[in-house]
């Protein structure tokens, strides 16, 4: 009973610790401790204490100053890679006019969100963590309507919302490199500019897992629609995509159009019970078509 | 029957998980500005109720995207989950937990509850934290100790050590990125209320 009784709050501490965690220092510590009172064998207790900070570490998320930070890093490295802004002033309001419009639907609508038209022909579409969102000349040209932008943009801001760039990074060999570059104060140029470049490559050549990209697709598309747009944007954008001859952007990094596009088709009759929506073919028209 | 010390450390186990459960809650408030609870689990179904920001929720049901959610007064209705967060205003963030395992730091909540009239002071440092880290130079090495406590001469030329340079960012696309910023920030809520209304969206 004697051993039981130590290992028993051993296992509480652990519990109560995982659901109320903390900073990387603090759980690897109280896991440290914990390991020691159920064990008595300090060795023990000292790996303990090491593969809990391994382990958070990994899950740890960024603050919003650090997260923007990087996101900033990232948008030079895309912009940089992708080329320069569209110089009309009207289409690059208009695009974040209506980006901060499905915004404010979205899980976090307090980010401060920033929308750009790149001068690309290739259709793309990217974000970067913490509020940056672009989007290519080459895409535009292949929407029609303003629930096709509007869908195409709120898939970008949930892969911000649900963090999965960050995401990403915390499952690759980055994660170290991000936590400890991420910190303006502590940080070295050189991990930080590797990591913005990871990030990049990552947007750009390898694309997000999966999983995470039907999950902006169902994300994206909900918050759309609680915006007043038709909830078959994004999924006629996609139709046009996979229909097109166009290789690359969103077709190189994006998981099968297919596949996405019955997940998309159920997720509106099921979960959004065949809602409809706003259109807006005129006004699009009048301010995109002008600056093709 | 006397429990036997198995189903005493197992009972007391459970317990404990039980409590660490617990500290998952299921109330919410609402994180919008405004928010509709709906009859029916489409987006489409009859408002039943209009809740503003802060309003605390007690979960009924979750499904994938929405809660089944009921107000101290006793209504029913459905809401988006993006609307909702565990994270109680009145508190401000919290680590970890949570129904919602959200963990939103203190500048975002303050930003996303203080209007976007103030979209100003959402401005976290990005651009030119993430260029003063970009641009910042390895840091020197420190000296290593001379064995045998010899010290070179003080006259001695220090032999230089290559530093690497970080590539500095090409200033036209530091440009880009701050006009970027810059035209977001100069659009007031007002401008995307009168945008939104002008295209029948709300």
């Amino acid at each position: 009973v004697n051993k039981r009784i130590p290992r028993l709050a051993g296992a509480c501490a652990l519990a109560l610790v995982a659901t109320t965690a903390c900073t990387t220092t603090e759980f690897s510590n109280a896991v440290g401790s914990t390991v020691m009172i159920a064990t008595g064998d300090a060795e023990r207790a000292d790996r303990a204490r090491s593969a809990a900070g391994a382990a958070v570490d990994t899950q740890r998320q960024l603050t919003f100053e650090e997260e923007r930070e990087l996101g900033a890093a990232i948008a030079l490295q895309v912009v940089a890679d992708i080329g320069k802004p569209h110089p009309s002033r009207e289409l690059q309001r208009y695009v974040n006019l209506v980006g901060l419009g499905v915004a404010r639907q979205s899980s976090r609508p307090g980010l401060p969100y920033s929308f750009a038209v790149l001068e690309n022909e290739t259709p793309n579409a990217v974000a970067a963590p913490g509020g940056y969102v672009f989007i290519t000349t080459g895409a535009l040209a292949l929407m029609e309507n303003e629930a096709e932008l509007a869908g195409v943009l709120a898939h970008e801001i949930a892969h911000i919302t649900e963090r999965h760039i960050l995401k990403t990074f915390q499952r690759s060999r980055y994660a170290d490199a991000l936590a400890q570059g991420a910190s303006a104060a502590r940080g070295k140029g050189r991990d930080y500019a590797e990591v913005s470049r990871a990030g990049k490559d990552t947007l750009l050549e390898r694309g997000l897992n999966q999983e995470f990209e039907y999950e902006s697709d169902v994300v994206g598309t909900e918050i759309a629609t609680l915006a007043g747009y038709d909830p078959r944007g994004l999924r006629s954008f996609l139709d046009k995509m996979g229909g097109s001859n166009r290789d690359g952007g969103w077709l190189k990094t994006h998981p099968n159009t297919r596949q996405r596009l019955s997940q998309l088709d159920a997720f509106i009759a099921g979960d959004l019970g065949g809602a409809t929506g706003i259109v807006n073919r005129e006004r699009f028209q009048q301010v995109v078509s002008g600056t093709r | 029957m006397p429990m036997n010390r198995k189903h005493v450390a197992a009972w007391a186990l459970a317990a404990c998980l039980a409590a660490g459960a617990a500290l998952a809650q299921t109330t919410l408030w609402v994180k919008s500005p405004e928010a509709e609870l709906r009859q029916g689990a489409g987006l489409s179904g009859p408002v039943v109720a209009k809740v503003k920001q802060g309003t605390q929720l007690e979960v009924v049901k979750a499904e994938r995207i929405r809660y089944l959610v009921r107000t101290a007064a006793g209504q029913e209705g459905w809401i988006s989950r993006q609307k909702v967060t565990d994270v109680n205003p009145a508190k401000g963030a919290q680590p970890g937990g949570g129904l919602l395992r959200e963990d939103r730091s203190a500048a975002e909540m303050s930003a996303a509850t203080s209007g976007r009239g103030l979209r100003q002071t959402e401005q976290g440092g990005g651009l030119s934290s993430a260029l003063e880290t970009l641009n910042r130079p390895e840091p020197t090495p420190t000296p290593t100790p001379v064995a045998n406590g010899t010290q070179p001469p003080a006259n001695a030329t220090p032999t230089p050590t290559p530093q690497p340079t970080p590539t500095p960012v090409d200033p036209a696309v530091v440009e880009a990125v701050r006009q970027m910023e810059a035209l977001a920030r100069s659009i007031s809520e007002g401008d995307i209320d009168a945008f939104l209304k002008a295209g029948g969206l709300q």
